[in-house]
């Protein structure tokens, strides 16, 4: 008998980088959304994670995970590891901002 | 030849023949000292720079090879205490300034009287059993931020989302923007500072220094600042009850009270 994990499994296998990122990506963004709140680091942590997971496809050879729910987790490290490191930028530089004419 | 003063933006205010020399830490500039700066102006000669790629220091002075550990820093302090001609000062460091301040007062035992460290640290990742309050990988993740718009990012982000536990009215004061920093610059700053290791160098501080340590720094945890105590010749300890890594800033008056008796 192929459980729903195996099933899932062997269709990311036959996806293409694209498609896996339509399946996926709405429902990771969404976890990610909730996490930090702001759109703009929700955008590259989304990148980030999709970037990461399907440049090393062992990513998803968990054999207990679904790969949703591995790029969910990925996801939620990334966001925790991304709050942390500006926690520790804003605490500081608690008064900081940018140089005018020197942004990025 | 480099116009010094201009190059870190040097300021020097007050009317007393014994001087203090502020140094921010890193992500500030001269202006986080304005809440207790002019409490000094009356006795003392207060000295005030921004270090290359923070303030309005000069940024063409920027030399990425030279900014790639401390010793940059510590020889443009230097080179204002020789263009200022001072000596016998008072240095006030804060957080990465505390180190900078020590390796000068090593290298040049003469331009200085006392240290006075406030969230000092001198090694921010944990190796063995010392406790710097950073794993390695923190530290990466942080560098790894700041190739984004860091800035900007950690603006934006929800005092409740950050898990600060300072007074929100507090909190929205400490983020009111009045420091400049250059986010390139930055960057290799924030490299240098959190990937240093001066642990060795403590033994070496050969004038009196006063620790200023938070009671909840995330930045410098206390054991960091009992590891200092112990490990420096000369140095007093004293525990502040405010919170944060920027005590200067967030609670000046206590601050100022632990600064007074030590001058």
């Amino acid at each position: 008998m192929i459980s729903n994990n195996d099933r899932e499994k062997c269709a990311i296998n036959n996806l293409s980088p694209s498609e896996i990122y339509d399946s996926y990506a709405p429902a990771v963004y969404g976890k990610v959304l909730s996490i930090v709140h702001e759109v703009p680091i929700a955008e590259k942590i989304l990148e980030k994670v999709f970037v990461t997971s399907l440049n090393d496809q062992t990513v998803f050879n968990n054999t207990l995970l679904t790969p949703l729910v591995i790029l969910l987790n990925q996801s939620r490290k990334k966001s925790d590891k991304i709050i942390k490191a500006l926690n520790i930028f804003n605490e500081c530089c608690a008064g900081a901002t940018v140089c005018i004419g020197d942004k990025k | 030849m480099t116009n010094v003063l201009k190059r870190n933006n040097v300021t020097v205010i007050g009317e007393g023949e014994n001087v203090i020399l502020f140094a921010h830490g890193f992500g500030c500039d001269q202006n986080s000292w304005k809440y207790i700066r002019n409490n000094f102006t009356s006795a003392y000669k207060v000295v005030l720079f921004d270090y290359v790629g923070a303030g309005n220091s000069d940024l063409n002075s920027y030399d990425e090879g030279k900014y790639n550990s401390l010793d940059g820093y510590v020889t443009d302090l230097l080179e204002i205490c020789d263009a200022l001609a001072l000596k016998d000062i008072i240095f006030v460091g804060h957080s990465v300034s505390c180190m900078i301040g020590a390796l000068a007062a090593i290298k040049q035992r003469a331009i200085f009287k006392k240290l006075i460290f406030i969230g000092p640290s001198p090694c921010y990742i944990n190796k063995g059993t010392y406790t710097g309050g950073f794993d390695q990988e923190t530290i990466d993740s942080l560098l790894e931020v700041m190739e984004e718009d860091y800035i900007n990012w950690a603006r934006s982000m929800a005092p409740a989302i950050m898990g600060k536990k300072n007074d929100p009215l507090l909190g929205q004061e400490l983020s009111d923007s009045f420091c400049s920093i250059d986010p390139t610059m930055a960057k290799q700053f924030a490299r240098v500072t959190f990937l240093s290791d001066n642990r060795e160098d403590l033994s070496s501080i050969p004038i009196p220094s006063l620790t200023i340590q938070c009671s909840d720094d995330m930045i410098a945890p206390l054991l960091v600042g009992q590891y200092i105590n112990e490990h420096t010749p000369n140095n007093t300890l004293t525990v502040l009850e405010a919170h944060g890594h920027c005590p200067h800033m967030s609670q000046p008056v206590e601050t100022m009270a632990a600064i007074r008796p030590f001058l």
